[in-house]
């Protein structure tokens, strides 16, 4: 594969891939900041090794995962919740309490939850994103949506 | 549960649509993203935690009794220094032989009124602190340190200083303090007078020194992504005079290390796949005196893959290596970086292709180096199983395998170093329980302590280790924190999670 060819590959990758990082970064920090700079520096990554990424999909999903995990353990500041839910306007406070619930998931119950119904991720690739068995998967899931459940008022 | 599911679905989809992407930046230099530091043994006995205490409430006091002649602020715009990075991050002559910079620091020559009231500055125990019994205050003496976090501020204390770091703003729920403006700082020692606040305009982390009979505070701002050039400062501030340099830096300083008279900057993570265009910098900052900063850079191999790791018992410095396609290790340099010297890890410590390529601003190892005894242990990702930890007492030669009641919830680990060949290993649990083992032999490991997190959240925690002391600071997304913290390493003292430092 040529550099050229190579190049416009990951052009084409990146225009999908940019926002995609952004959104998933953001969701699993809780932090619009660090979801920009994360995304950024996956890309980053990715363009210097992209002739050697198989699956740049999956990888991508992984990457993110992983930086998002690190900066969650790394950071000194707290995290916030995101502020544009407090500025939608007409926005629902029933779902208001359900993204709280979800922030104060642990992190691996949060990715879970986030790569399933927002990535939409099948189980099989949550498994691979995490690096976990497709059986862990089941197991967080069914904590975090327990969790959910319990703390979200009918 | 379906409704539940869809309802899901939806936030998760009404917060993506409202989330507005900002626009990449492709030609942006990767920014090197630090891994949490690695805290080392200090020098001395540690300061009694309570004379901590003390010594933030002196300098709340110091602000709230002298609202009418307030310290002198140094608004001044500080001399700078540009510090070339090295050409190359091949070890090929030792740092000695670059020249140094220097930097005059700006005196705090005017006062000027800021804005940060003194009530601001003043802290709320809310929450009941044990004292410390006797046995513990007598143990303690010169060199505890202990860190409080809360959302919007940051304080740290070692020995008798002070620092903290805190937003302007006033809006708590919503702090508008995420970029490179609004963020002030205060230093301050509890047996002086001297407390120094001013506008430092940076939303990084203190990281703070003792040198001597005075605090280096470090902070700055490797640059945020809409604005790479944006203030790409180290600052260093000396706490009693309030002077101020600042070193022109892209990555923010990570920790500090103060070996005799010398004031160590690693400013450096590189993760474990490296790339040749990625440079590992690490500088050593050498404080000739208070007014004279002259810094060298330190140099180091270039398959660098985690900040270099001082020993102060000989002068090592230590660094894990992780080669492209070759197989992660351990270096050491006992001449500055002139030279370095290779170690091989154990077999099972030695990364796969995957976690090579996986690892994004991340570090593979953490590490700790205490006396003879130097500790390795492969960073547990969020959803890999306990991985073991190996320590040598011969610089590599051979290495054991420590025991450690690992579970199956355990995703995280990190090593520490306390005086005289103790380490201490502390595991997060998904099951918000965290746990520490310290052992002073490289195979006998005593489990120290087990505290759970009394609030069900992700926050994470965060642990200060010195040489006689463990500080131990939960915390969760919405600013609740536990602090439990060690000066003998049997007795805890903790701050109930319902404790916030309104600063």
């Amino acid at each position: 594969m040529g550099v050229g060819v190579s190049s416009n590959l990951f052009d084409d990758f990146f225009v999908v891939a940019w926002p995609r990082a952004f959104r998933l970064a953001s969701f699993l920090t809780h932090d619009t900041e660090a979801g920009e700079d994360i995304a950024q520096e996956v890309l980053s990554e990715m363009s210097r090794r992209w002739d050697a990424l198989e699956r740049p999909d999956a990888y991508l999903q992984r990457a993110v995962t992983n930086a998002s995990w690190n900066w969650n353990r790394r950071s000194r500041t707290v995290a916030r919740k995101l502020p544009l839910l407090g500025v939608q306007r007409g926005y629902d406070f029933r779902f208001d309490e359900l993204a709280d619930a979800i922030a104060r998931l642990p992190f691996r119950q949060r990715a879970v939850i986030v790569l399933r119904y927002y990535a939409d991720l099948t189980e099989a690739e949550i498994a691979d994103a995490l690096e976990c068995r497709p059986g862990t998967v089941k197991s967080l899931a069914s904590r975090a949506l327990a969790a959910l459940s319990t703390e979200v008022t009918p | 549960m379906n409704m539940l599911e869809d309802n899901i679905r939806e936030v998760l989809d009404r917060q993506a649509k409202a989330m507005q992407v900002p626009q990449p930046h492709r030609d942006r230099t990767p920014t090197l993203i630090l891994v949490t530091a690695q805290p080392r043994p200090r020098r001395g006995w540690m300061l009694a935690t309570a004379a901590v205490l003390i010594g933030v409430a002196v300098a709340a006091v110091v602000l709230i009794e002298r609202p009418s002649d307030k310290p002198a602020v140094n608004t001044d715009k500080p001399a700078v220094i540009t510090v070339a990075s090295p050409d190359t991050t091949t070890p090929e002559a030792p740092a000695d032989t670059s020249t140094p910079s220097t930097v005059t620091p700006t005196p705090p020559t005017t006062a000027v009124e800021t804005d940060l009231a003194p009530s601001d500055l003043a802290p709320n125990l809310a929450g009941v602190l044990a004292a410390p019994s006797a046995d513990e205050a007598a143990q303690a003496s010169d060199d505890n340190l202990y860190n409080y976090l809360t959302g919007d501020s940051a304080v740290t204390a070692q020995r008798r200083f002070v620092a903290l770091r805190k937003c302007a703003h006033e809006n708590s729920l919503f702090p508008p303090c995420t970029g490179a403006e609004g963020w002030k700082y205060l230093t301050g020692s509890a047996d002086s007078t001297e407390v120094h606040i001013g506008l430092l305009n940076t939303p990084s982390p203190l990281v703070v020194s003792p040198i001597d009979d005075r605090l280096f505070v470090a902070s700055g701002s490797a640059g945020s992504a809409q604005d790479p050039q944006a203030d790409p400062s180290v600052w260093l501030i000396d706490s009693i005079t309030g002077q101020r340099g600042a070193l022109t830096w892209h990555d923010e300083p990570t920790t500090l290390d103060s070996p005799e008279q010398e004031l160590l900057l690693y400013p450096t993570l590189v993760h474990g796949a490296r790339s040749p265009d990625l440079e590992l910098r690490g500088f050593l900052p050498r404080v000739v005196d208070r007014r004279d900063w002259s810094v060298k850079p330190l140099r180091v191999p270039s398959d660098a893959s985690v900040m270099p790791i001082h020993q102060p018992e000989t002068g090592r410095i230590w660094v894990v290596t992780a080669p492209d396609g070759g197989v992660a290790g351990l270096a050491y340099t006992d001449n500055g970086g002139a030279s370095w010297t290779r170690v091989e890890l154990p077999a099972a410590l030695r990364p796969t292709s995957a976690e090579l390529m996986s690892q994004i601003e991340n570090a593979l190892f953490t590490v700790a180096v205490s006396g003879d005894h130097v500790a390795v242990a492969k960073r547990w990702g969020p959803f890999a199983s306990p991985k073991e930890l190996f320590v040598t007492t011969n610089a590599g030669a051979t290495w054991t395998a420590a025991q450690l009641e690992a579970t199956s919830d355990e995703n995280a680990i990190e090593v520490f170093a306390l005086a005289d060949g103790r380490l201490v290993v502390a595991m997060d649990s998904d099951a918000h329980t965290s746990r520490l083992f310290v052992s002073n032999t490289d195979s006998d490991w005593l489990r120290l302590a087990e505290l759970p997190l009394e609030h069900d959240d992700s926050g994470g925690s965060r642990f200060d280790v010195s040489q006689s002391g463990i500080a131990w600071n939960y915390y969760g997304i919405y600013g609740q924190s536990l602090m439990a913290f060690s000066t003998d390493l049997n007795t805890w003292w903790t701050i109930p999670n319902s404790t916030w430092l309104f600063l």
